[in-house]
This record gives structure tokens, sequence and C-alpha cells, in this order.
């Protein structure tokens, strides 16, 4: 029994004395504090040679960094296309300025385009077209009501193109096919006509009130013939405030231009050729230009293997058809994208005489090959085709 | 181990940090400027703008790409651009628009755009085309 317990006893001390070994040996297996560590001369030699390695790399690569931007910062080119205002939106610039003011001019685009938009369910314009009102909520994000804005200048260039350029036009692009998803066209008859052209007129369907639009009923809107130029407005004025030395604004062929480029060169835009080929006519400038051009060659139904465009004669209902395209040269976005599409629904005597009244410069190509330049427009147009 | 950890100090740090930042650089450069030749980006917008691929023109091709709504025949051929000789949109838009060596072709009913790169830019290559 004693033997038992002295065995026990022996057992007992010796795993006191392996747990006392075992917790004396902690501290030093534990992680420890790199504060702690009490580093050898040949360990801080080494270390510090590894530091010294490791930060004169980074410094040459700031070195390297710092003087590309320097050589570049201002030169480096930086293009982007996005999908937007139903078309694709691109904008060359420079520098990282422009990179940056880019990115901030896509985002406004993309706002208006939510305001403005005919085809997107849910954008200000479907709900003035759907339920005949449109109140802009100011509570809103924007302290801006944009489709007022544009509202009020679309008022201001249908009186001025005396009914020319008219947003509500919409309700006759609608018996024409023109909303259908498939684009099937259809003549409608003289009765279907004369009835659609009584909801026509913008200034007599579509009333401004203060904060409010009225729509009358079964009219429609559809801004697309000005907000294009109202868009490059907006976004110029982003890329002007980013401090972007040169960029160009493209909106599906609606075009603005500033800057001097880094090479210096004077900024080229081509006027297309709807019959083909090369160009039609160069427009070669320095100084900033706003470009439109209005053709019914990308954008028509076919009717009985006919084509029709989508601007339409505001005096007949029908679609215009003196010209295939007319480009207009401005210093205002707005004025090129609003009176390329007026030019075009004139006849051509009313058109010339009105490009001569008020100095625009215009170029038409009518239907049969032929090319007209207004007076103003000859100092903006040159390599014209000849036919 | 304690060793090794007490090599990964702030410097280091910086180094991948500096590296990094040299390669965003890189990826800038290489998705917003410079294609080593004339060539055509096809992007996408299924899954927000993408670019999906890079033909350069080199030599005559077609190829078939994919649409929102069906598939698109491209064209290529070093002397004129490229042209969407066939699409599945209802508007035909982008057909309508013929050749092109400047200007982006668009069919948005697809959310394809065929966008130009000319860094060997001709003297008598526009910046833009109005149309």
């Amino acid at each position: 029994m004693d033997d038992e317990k002295k065995v026990n006893t022996t057992e007992v001390n010796a795993e006191e004395k392996v747990q006392a070994e075992n917790t004396q040996q902690k501290p030093e297996q534990a992680p420890r504090n790199p504060a702690d560590i009490e580093l050898t001369p040949e360990e801080i030699k080494k270390n510090l040679k590894k530091r010294l390695v490791s930060s004169s790399i980074l410094i040459l690569l700031l070195i390297l960094v710092s003087s590309f931007f320097y050589v570049h910062g201002d030169t480096m080119y930086f293009e982007d296309t996005r999908f937007l205002m139903n078309t694709a939106y691109t904008i060359k610039t420079y520098g990282i300025k422009g990179f940056l003011g880019m990115q901030a001019a896509f985002k406004k685009i993309h706002q208006v385009e939510n305001l403005t938009s005919f085809y997107q369910q849910g954008s200000g314009l479907s709900s003035l077209n759907k339920t005949g009102s449109y109140v802009y909520d100011f509570n809103n994000k924007q302290k801006r009501d944009l489709l007022r804005e544009i509202a009020m200048g679309a008022k201001f260039m249908y009186e001025n193109t005396d009914g020319y350029f008219d947003p509500s036009f919409a309700a006759l692009h609608e018996i024409y096919g023109f909303h259908t998803p498939d684009k099937i066209g259809r003549l409608p008859d003289d009765t279907e006509l004369a009835n659609t052209m009584l909801k026509c007129g913008y200034n007599h369907v579509l009333h401004i009130e203060g904060d409010k639009l009225t729509l009358n009923s079964g009219s429609m809107i559809d801004f697309g013939g000005i907000v294009g130029g109202y868009s490059i407005m907006c976004a110029r004025a982003i890329l002007q405030a980013s401090g972007c030395k040169a960029f160009l604004i493209d909106d599906a062929g609606d075009i603005w231009f500033e800057g001097e480029k880094p090479d210096k060169s004077p900024w080229k835009i081509a006027v297309k050729d709807p019959r083909g080929g090369s160009s039609l006519a160069m427009i070669v400038s320095k100084t900033p230009l706003a470009i439109s051009t209005s053709g019914s060659y990308e954008r028509y139904v076919t009717v009985n293997g006919k084509k029709y465009g989508h601007i339409m004669d505001p005096k007949t209902g029908k679609p215009a058809d003196y010209y295939d395209s007319v480009t207009v040269v401005s210093l205002d976005p707005i004025q090129s994208d609003v009176l390329s599409t007026a030019l075009f629904a004139m006849p051509p005597e009313k058109a010339y005489k009105y490009a001569e009244d008020k100095n625009v410069a215009a170029l038409f190509l009518d239907t049969k090959g032929e090319i007209t330049v207004s007076t103003k427009g000859k100092l903006y147009f040159s390599d014209i085709k000849v036919k | 181990m304690n060793n090794q950890k007490q090599w990964w100090g702030k410097g280091d740090s910086l180094l991948i940090l500096g590296l990094a930042f040299m390669g965003m650089i890189a990826w800038l450069v290489s998705r917003f400027g410079f294609v080593g030749a004339d060539a055509f980006l096809i992007k996408s917008n299924n899954n927000g703008i993408e670019t999906i691929q890079t033909v350069t023109l080199d030599s005559d091709k077609t190829i078939t790409v994919k649409g929102q709504i069906g598939e698109m025949q491209l064209e290529f051929k070093p002397d004129k651009g490229a042209r969407v000789a066939s699409s599945t949109c209802p508007c035909q838009v982008c057909v309508n628009s013929g050749w092109s060596r400047t200007e982006a072709l668009i069919c948005v009913p697809n959310g394809i755009i065929i966008q130009p790169k000319l860094n060997n830019q001709k003297p008598d290559t526009a910046d833009a085309v109005t149309r």
C-alpha cells in the first residue's frame, strides 16, 4: 500500500516537473514582439541593407512614374465610348485632367438621358408623354430642372425656325411606324394624317407654366433633335471645369471640339457622304466649333421598297425628302443640332434663304447630288466633293 | 519564422503599392491609350461596356459577334476599315452606316460598338465624322 502511494507520489512529481518545464518554456515559444527583439549587429546590418535596396527601387519607380507624367501628363490620349442617349457617345481628350473630366461628363450625360429619353421607361419625358404632365421634384439630388430647360430651349428654336424644328412630330413618327420595335413602316391615309397633324405644333400642344409642363391629350414630345446639343453643352461645361486643355465630344455625329491638341494640329472633322466613298467635305479648325448633320440615310422606314426618313415637313406632315443630308457649323452645339434638323425639313428655297438671312454656315446635299454651301459655310467647309 | 517576419516592413508594402500603381497605369494606357497597330476594338454592352475583341487591320477578315438580340457579321479590310455586313437588329442603322475607318459603328439594339483605334494616323485622317 505504502509502495503504491510512493509510486503515485513519484508520478505526480514527475507530472508537476513536466508542467513546470512547459511553463518555463512557453514564454520563449510565444511570438515575439518585433520591438522587443534584440538583433545582432550582423542582423541589423543585413536588415538595413535590404531596406535600402527596396527603398531605392521604390524611389526609382516613383521618379520614373513622375517623369512619365511630367512629360506625358498633358499629352496622354484618352478616348471612350458609352451607350447613352440611345446611341453611342464618344469623348476624346488629353491628359489626366481630361480623363477625370471625361468620367464626370459621362455621368452628367447619363443624368440628362434619365430625364429626356423618349424610349426609356420612367424618364421625365416618358412620364410627360404618358400622363400629360410633369413637375420636377426639387427634392431630387439635382438642383436644376433639365427637362424644363430643354423644353424652354426647344420653344425658342421652334419659334426661331418658323416651326420647322418641332419636337411634337413624335405623333407623326408614331403613325409612320417609327416607334414599332421592328420599324415596319406604313403610310397613313389623308384623314389619319390630318387628324394627327392636329396633335402637332409644339407651342400649341406643350404648355410651360412655372415648374409644370402640360401636354395635350394624344400629343407626344421627342426632344431627340435638341437633346444631343444640350448634352454636349453639359459635357463641355464639365470638361472645361476639369481643367482639360483639349477635347472632342461626339454624340453620334453631333460634334463639339475645343482646345489645342498636343501636336498643335487643327481639329479635322469629316462630313460623311451618304452616297458612300470618301467624305463629302472637311471642317478644319483650331478654334472651338459645333458641327451637326441631319440625314435620312440611317434612320428611316421602308414602305413598298421606298425609304421614308424620320425628319418631317411640318407643312405637309410627310417625311421631308429634299436632301440626303444637311450639315451645320456653329459656335453653339444646340444651334447646330437644331438647325441641321430644321433646314433639312425646309424646302430648298426657304432653307437657302434662311441660311443667308440668319448667317448660318450650312452645307446641303440634295437628293439629286447637288451640293449647296451658304455664304458663311464657305468659311468652314473645305475639300468639298464635287459631283 | 520570426526572422522572416521582421523583413516585411513598411518599405516592402510601399514597394508593392508602387508596383501595383505602375500596373494600374499600364492597364489604363492599354485600356484607353495606345494599341500597337491600326485596329478596331469590339465592345459589348452585355455586362457594362467591355472590350470583347481587338481586330487588327492587317488582312481581310470576317468575324461573327453575339449581341444582345442576335448575331452580327463584321467585315474588316486594311484599305476600307470595318463595316457591319449583317445584323439581326430591326432598324439596320449599323448596316446602313457602310464602311468606316475613323468613326465608330454602333448597333444599339445589339449593344455592340466597333470602335477604331488608329495610332498611325495619316495626315488626312479626321478626328471625327459628322453624319
